[in-house]
């Protein structure tokens, strides 16, 4: 039986693209206002249909956004690809092997990531300038590469959990070492699922503001920095300046929502299967 | 047995080495960036330290000075009240709105939910920092777009991030946008729970939507939404970047959030062993919700 387009199901169908526009209106508002030239981003009334120019964009290159956003790459990718390691051979560990006190230590890896980073800063502040870490690759890289692992470990176990222990005894019989079914099985298996806790972990670092601002100093400027330093300008917030750099941050951002649906609820729960 | 190949003992060894191996990486990290630099945290609680103004042995044991002071402070104590509020109003209308949104794109009606949703979920995925900008220029007193048509409308404009009565509201409104859609989305998720013989049931008894409600769809979307309003809560507590870029805190202290002070005592005013008093409060609260939600993961 066909169902017939019914007076609700309109409405239904209107509502829903309502309200995806009003969420989405911050954002569509902001990225028109990177296009506009400066007359017509503070024109009253506001003006929706206007002459697009980069002006913004050229002004940007001028003040220079090369270094933030090299330095929010060379930060995330090496720290989330070391974190993603270190926790596929400990989630293996957990998942497949008995370890007294998992639980716990799950527990408290949990924990990192729900404490409020400006606790957590504190103490790091005070040790890595102990340690002259401050403002240095390694001492950003360790950190992130710290707080990348909640997610990393909790998504990996979930996943290593759900393939069956079969291939590692199929493995074994072969004689193969545990670290070669680690690397030839099991890794194979994950497949989208890393990529997704990768990519997880990846946004999770290029949208951070608070380690990066208290431990990074003067020098490291991530992206997230850039853009507040543009809002507390010496002259207030730098409109030209902050429309066309927040443009460019949620790029990335907007293509990896439609990439990771999937795995999203899984992602922002730390490993719940719907 | 060929050559090359483990005999079982050799492999029951390494095993029982390589469990470890494989987890030593991750607990040197814990160690270092993790468990001692906590350690130093609450240690520097009982000491009067400042990282800039204590010269070497100046440092002063003072007991629970430092959490007496924090108690006995009404300052803090409105500060904590702040980020109640905050925490509460948030993720109360992300309740709400999130779950009545979950409602309306899990219909069967709904065509092209499948762009729809993608397209509702960008909010939650972007830095704090760029909501703050998207915003500032929403909320901006005179060129903004909300009080050209508030004036055009109703002849009035609002200071919203200004004005001390409405800043607070103003930055849980760039909160609740940001995520709403998790909410949504989380509840989305527990409708496909539901099986569909069982609505399909109700259908035909034509149970009245209340009852349908209460006895059907509730018990299976509940241990969801329970995850969802604690992940919430957690994580309003850790507010921190949105309201540096939007308010600072201010006007005055209007939207100065508990968070902010922790940041303001040990950065600013570098009364370090204080701040360290208030990171430990903070690390109490996160252990006794992680542990409700892992509780609340294992039964859902």
């Amino acid at each position: 039986m066909a169902r017939r387009t019914s007076l609700k199901d309109i409405i239904m169908n209107v509502l829903a693209v309502i309200v995806t526009l009003i969420f989405l209106f911050p954002i569509i508002w902001m990225v028109m206002c990177s296009f506009k030239s400066r007359m017509d981003i503070f024109a009253i009334p506001p003006k929706f249909i206007f002459t697009p120019t980069l002006a913004n964009y050229h002004y940007l290159i001028e003040r220079g956004f090369v270094k933030p956003l090299t330095n929010s790459l060379l930060l995330s990718v090496p720290s989330v690809l070391l974190a993603t390691i270190i926790c596929l051979f400990a989630a293996y560990s957990f998942s497949r092997f008995r370890i007294p006190g998992s639980n716990t230590i799950m527990f408290f890896v949990l924990s990192l990531r729900m404490f409020p980073p400006v606790a957590a800063v504190i103490p790091l502040f005070i040790l890595y300038r102990l340690w002259g870490l401050v403002g240095t690759y390694p001492g950003m890289i360790m950190t992130y590469t710290m707080f990348s692992m909640p997610l990393a470990l909790w998504l990996l176990k979930g996943f290593i959990d759900e393939i069956p222990k079969s291939i590692d005894d199929a493995a074994k019989a072969d004689g193969l070492s545990v670290t070669s079914t680690v690397i030839k099985m099991i890794l194979p298996q994950l497949g989208s699922a890393l990529a997704a806790t990768i990519l997880l972990n990846l946004i999770f670092i290029w949208n951070e503001f608070l380690f990066i601002y208290i431990l990074g100093g003067k020098e490291l400027v991530t992206m997230p920095i850039a853009i507040y330093a543009g809002i507390y300008t010496e002259k207030g917030v730098d409109w030209e300046y902050v429309s066309s750099l927040s443009t460019i941050h949620i790029l990335p951002i907007i293509i990896a929502a439609f990439v990771l649906q999937k795995y999203l609820i899984r992602g922002l729960t730390f490993g719940i299967r719907r | 047995m060929a050559p090359g190949r483990k005999t079982p003992t050799k492999l029951f060894f390494e095993e029982s080495v390589m469990k470890w191996v494989y987890v030593l990486p991750m607990f040197i990290f814990l160690l270092v960036v993790n468990i001692i630099p906590l350690l130093w945290t609450l240690g520097l609680s009982f000491y009067n330290y400042s990282m800039v103004f204590t010269k070497p042995g100046q440092l002063k044991f003072v007991g629970f000075e430092n959490y007496s002071e924090l108690f006995s402070d009404p300052y803090y104590w409105e500060r904590f009240r702040l980020l109640l509020i905050y925490v509460f109003v948030a993720v109360s209308l992300e309740f709400v709105i999130g779950v009545s949104l979950g409602f309306l794109f899990s219909s069967r009606s709904i065509r092209g939910a499948r762009i729809l949703i993608p397209l509702m979920t960008t909010p939650m995925m972007i830095a704090p920092v760029t909501a703050g900008v998207f915003f500032r220029f929403l909320y901006e007193p005179t060129w903004g777009v909300i009080n050209y048509f508030l004036y055009e409308l109703f002849g009035f404009r609002i200071l919203f991030l200004q004005d001390a009565r409405y800043a607070l509201i103003s930055v849980i409104l760039a909160d609740v946008w940001m995520w709403s859609p998790f909410i949504m989305l989380m509840t989305i998720s527990a409708l496909q729970t539901v099986p569909p013989e069982l609505m399909e049931l109700a259908e035909i008894e034509r149970i009245p939507l209340f009852m349908k409600l209460r006895y059907i769809l509730f018990p299976y979307i509940r241990p969801f939404l329970v995850l969802a309003l604690l992940l919430r809560t957690i994580d309003a507590f850790k507010t921190f970047d949105l309201v540096v870029c939007m308010t600072w805190g201010g006007p005055g202290t209007a939207t100065e959030l508990l968070t902010i002070t922790l940041y303001r005592e040990a950065f600013a005013f570098f009364h370090t062993g204080f701040a360290s008093a208030i990171a430990i409060i903070f690390l109490v609260i996160t252990i006794i919700l992680t542990s409700i939600y892992i509780t609340a993961m294992r039964r859902a």
